[in-house]
């Protein structure tokens, strides 16, 4: 099998050299199983498809008129007694902005085994995205003095395989499937455009969440070994008065990890101490659906979880006493450090009242930076049905009960209370758990 | 067959080609809520909105706001008082406005990015208008000279701040490239100071005088303004001949004055006052700012944000001109501004004194008062508010209702700066100067304090500079004053005291720290010399550009 197609697509958002854009795309496939030299295993092996494509495909995703340099309106100001309308330049925008391209590489196979009782698929990606349409606002100086618009900046490379495993099989009345899948994702950033800073611990990137060869919206921080014992303690640790000027017992302990020297300097700072503390992007993403059938009885279950991730507990949820806002949590009070009886790795440092500007002990350290891997139950279902025979003498067609829950486990690591499938501070609507009864009934 | 592929071919080629051709006339569109930059720089009218947005610049007018989002946007100026030694943020030691100046200043304070920031989007705004109003046509050359020199005050007023706070910041004169952001570098604190005055002196010319701005244009900068701020350069450069002969032009325009009704120039009621003769401007309900909001007491609804601190409070002298004591029998715990200099309760609310019909009770025995002085409660920390700028009685919304101006640059600061420019220069001091200048702003009708009469520099300075911080209390100069007099180490050091409250019978239990005169704790500084008189780069800039900090 053979399909090719080729789009030439334009776009209004792009200034008129930059409006048209070529996107060629093929895939081919073979089934091995239906080829004569395939019969001796035929009986094991049911089917077998190979695929492949290639494509490149164009994105024009942004907002209208990116590449136009405007005045905003808004910049009103109160002269005299009034107010007079004002105007201003508060964009940057890229006169040659055009199409973002991703090509796709995709190998794989699709393959069903005794009598297609098992399936196993297997795919290997390789996207590349190039000239990214994105504001990289927080690749670029403040000093630009604008806000910036979408410009091309930036490579970004996925890699990774999607697996599928499915069986379904019955034995009698009993009747069951498995369904699975996993997902492997390598995120890796190739170039940021805009933000490609050659920083001072050679790493390539800006500083704060992009880094070449690294996956993107990285943690990037310090490493911290729990917290202050006493005043001994801080005067032979390295100097961390660039991120706590006034150390105190209960504070946390920052690691001097390098400096200009490319060892440690004996002094804690922004340019040489912060490193990659984890990715908020999963490596791995699974679920599985799995169903059985016994005469009217029926159960269902649906599991869903990440792994290879990491989460952080910032401002309300995070912090004791944060911003005028928020409270105690239980496990902050549990596990704070106590002057009384100090003990290195507390759960929570010292208590004190943090503003919403943050402090020396909320640094982005791996201290804040949990494991965000979860397994979900998202849904569990039992039914029964009731035999007609049954039901037919009171003058029913169909009668089924059943009971269905809805994320009522989930396996983590997070804080109490906290949940790291929403990955993100400040206030949310928790995920509910809901159950419910119900009975289907026709006459 | 070939006839018919061939007949095939050129239909599909035909809408091809027609496709192409209606396509290009769709794709070719234009914004129609904003102005597209080529087809603006035409007119006049134009240009004055332009102008309008320059003015504008970051400044939010979104009623409360929890950071400064210019040097001139309210919060700005009067809450930068707390890194002083004449507020405390009711927030605690760890807002950061308290922690740039107490010794726990850090490259992440975010107060001191907004500072930053505001000043390089003003800074781009301006580039963007000087670069391209050259192009106007449909405007005449004064109106067009008088628009030039306005931007040109306002960005040497950002590069003034800069280089105050910062010293040695990147210079940019022109719109950038993101790439070029980047990478740009920093220049010599002197040459971010001589660019300030070059500029300013080249817009002082080309704005009119203050007696010519018509009141429906107030707001806009006069030529007194750009001396104004082209005297506040030299004085922090000690280059005081300059200083005083520009202080000196102005006083000879004799334009402005020295309001006789000193507490209504800071409210609507007189905010044009030709004392005032640069300010920032709000407007009730579309510009409001919430400036009372945070001044106002529990009683009267408010944040307690802004809490003058002990220091202000004894700098009041008594009402005959002798210098505040607690030994002093004129002193009365209960009624703090007895004896004082009015401009005491102008600018301050102490225990028992009534605003708006309602009596404020910090008195630490006063347990049930909604602003009884504690460290918790959403009240007062040092038992004073400030009421510089709020209108007793106001009816409306504290948070949005509100419009009052907010000062930037007052007739009285010229004066007090005309004054310290002859004294620094080494000028002979007369009783003449004196009255012309500090007896002047401390004797005017509603203050009349008695005169200075003072005439050894030595001994006149100390007064001098009290009488700078009374007069110009919570206006947003007394960090920058602190600066350049080269005395902000020794001043923001130690405890920090509040109000008195001598008779208290919970005093000792409740305050953190004793005190001999039995005034409440508030905070402890400890500035740490050489390092805190200039703001370290933004965390944020040398993520992104680490050259800002080699």
């Amino acid at each position: 099998m053979l399909e090719a197609t080729v789009r030439h697509d334009g776009s209004s958002r792009f200034p008129k050299t930059q409006k048209y854009g070529t996107f060629p795309s093929a895939a081919i496939g073979w089934r091995i199983s239906e080829e004569e030299f395939f019969n001796p295993v035929s009986k094991i092996v049911s089917s077998l498809k190979l695929k492949a494509s290639l494509g490149v495909l164009g994105n024009q995703n942004i907002g209208n008129y990116p590449y136009q340099n405007t005045l905003s309106t808004g910049f009103n100001y109160p002269f005299g007694s009034g107010l007079t309308t004002g105007v201003a330049r508060s964009t940057f925008k890229d006169p040659t902005i055009h199409w973002e391209t991703t090509e796709t590489k995709d190998f794989g196979f699709e393959s069903t085994f005794f009598n297609h009782k098992l399936e196993f698929n297997a795919t290997y990606f390789n996207r590349v995205t190039s000239d990214i349409l994105f504001r990289p606002s927080a690749s670029v100086s403040s000093i630009l003095g604008l806000g910036i618009s979408e410009v091309n900046t930036g490579k970004l490379k996925n890699t990774g395989f999607e697996f599928e495993l499915m069986h379904n099989n019955s034995v009698g009345d009993f009747r069951y499937s498995i369904q699975s899948n996993l997902s492997i994702i390598n995120n890796e950033v190739v170039s940021l455009g805009v933000g490609n800073v050659d920083l001072p611990n050679g790493l390539v990137g800006n500083g704060s969440t992009l880094f070449v060869g690294f996956p993107m919206s990285l943690y990037y921080g310090y490493k911290t070994d729990g917290v202050f014992l006493d005043q001994s303690d801080i005067d032979n640790w390295a100097d961390q008065s660039k991120l706590n000027p006034n150390p105190v017992a209960g504070d946390i302990r920052y690691l001097d990890i390098n400096g200009p020297e490319g060892v440690p300097d004996g002094i804690v700072d922004s340019q040489y101490d912060r490193t990659k503390i984890g990715s908020q992007i999963p490596k791995y993403t699974f679920s599985f659906n799995l169903s059985a059938k016994y005469k009217g009885f029926e159960i269902a279950a649906f599991l869903q979880g990440v792994s290879g991730v990491s989460g952080y507990l910032d401002g309300v949820p995070g912090y004791a006493f944060y911003g005028d806002i928020a409270n105690l949590q239980r496990w902050q009070m549990e596990g704070r450090f106590n002057p009384e009886s100090p003990t290195r790795y507390p759960d929570y440092p010292r208590l004190e009242d943090i503003r919403q500007t943050g402090g020396p002990n909320t640094q982005l350290s791996d201290w804040w930076v949990l494991d965000a891997s979860y397994l979900r139950l998202k849904n569990i279902q039992f039914g029964y049905t009731f035999p007609k025979s049954l039901i037919q003498s009171i003058g029913m067609d169909n009668l089924k009960i059943f009971c269905s829950a809805e994320n009522i486990l989930s396996l983590n690591n997070y804080r109490q209370g906290w949940d790291p499938e929403i990955n993100t501070n400040g206030n949310y609507y928790p995920i509910l758990k809901v159950f419910s009864l119900g009975v289907n009934a026709s006459f | 067959m070939i006839v018919q592929t061939n007949l095939i071919k050129k239909i599909c080629f035909s809408f091809f080609v027609l496709f192409f051709f209606a396509c290009e006339d769709e794709l070719n569109l234009n914004p129609k809520n904003q102005y597209a930059n080529e087809s603006f720089w035409t007119n006049e009218t134009n240009a004055m909105l332009a102008l309008t947005g320059v003015y504008r610049g970051p400044i939010s007018h979104a009623g409360t706001q929890t950071k400064p989002t210019d040097w001139w946007s309210y919060y700005g100026v009067i809450l930068l008082e707390h890194a002083t030694d004449n507020a405390y943020d009711r927030r605690g030691d760890n807002s950061n406005f308290v922690t740039i100046t107490n010794g726990n200043l850090l490259a992440n304070n975010s107060y001191i990015l907004e500072y930053w920031k505001s000043s390089y989007k003003r800074v781009a705004i301006c580039n963007d208008f000087l670069e391209n109003i050259i192009q106007v046509d449909e405007i005449n050359e004064t109106t067009k000279n008088r628009m030039i020199a306005e931007v040109k005050f306002i960005r040497a007023c950002q590069y003034f701040y800069l280089s105050q706070f910062w010293g040695s910041v990147p210079l940019v004169t022109n719109t950038l490239t993101p790439d070029e952001a980047n990478q740009v570098e920093k220049v010599d604190r002197s040459t971010i100071v001589e660019f300030v005055i070059k500029e300013l002196n080249e817009a002082v010319p080309h704005l009119p005088r203050y007696k010519d701005i018509p009141l429906a244009e107030s707001g806009r900068a006069s030529r007194q303004a750009a001396l104004g701020f082209l005297g506040r350069i030299y004085l922090a450069e000690k280059r005081f001949t300059e200083a005083s002969s520009v202080y000196k032009e102005i006083i000879d325009y004799n334009d402005n004055i020295i309001d006789p009704d000193y507490r209504s120039i800071f409210l609507a009621e007189n905010e044009t006052s030709a004392e005032n003769i640069f300010s920032v401007k709000y407007l009730e309900g579309d510009a409001p700012n919430s400036v009372q909001l945070y001044s106002y007491p529990s009683i009267l609804q408010g944040f307690s944000l802004i809490n003058p601190l002990g220091s202000l409070a004894e700098s009041f002298e008594f009402n005959d001109g002798t210098p505040f004591s607690y030994d002093d029998p004129r002193y009365n715990s209960r009624n703090l501004s007895e004896n004082r200099d009015p401009r005491f309760s102008y600018t301050l609310l102490a225990d028992g004194d009534s605003f708006s019909g309602q009596k404020f009770i910090t008195h630490p025995d006063s347990i049930n008062s909604k602003d009884v002085i504690s460290y918790a409660n959403q009240a007062t920390r040092t038992g004073y508010a400030c009421i510089k700028f709020c209108q007793e009685f106001f009816s409306g919304d504290p948070r949005n209702d509100y419009g009052a101006d907010v000062p930037l640059l007052r007739y009285a600061e010229i004066l007090l700066s005309y004054l310290e420019a002859k004294l620094e220069a080494g000028d002979p001091i007369t009783q003449e100067l004196l009255d012309q200048t500090i007896n002047k702003v401390r004797g005017r009708e509603s203050v009349n304090m008695p005169s200075v009469t003072e005439t050894d520099p030595d001994l006149l300075r100390p007064l001098l500079r009290n009488e700078r911080r009374v007069e110009l209390a919570m206006e947003g100069l007394r960090y920058w004053d602190l600066l350049r007099w080269g005395i902000i180490g020794e001043t923001l050091q130690g405890d920090f005291w509040g109000a008195p409250y001598p008779d208290s019978q919970r005093y000792a239990t409740v305050t953190k720290k004793i005190d001999s005169n039995a005034r409440w704790y508030v905070t402890s500084k400890n500035f740490r010399v050489g390092q805190d008189e200039f703001w370290p780069i933004p965390e944020s800039e040398s993520n992104i550009n680490p050259k800002l900090i080699q």
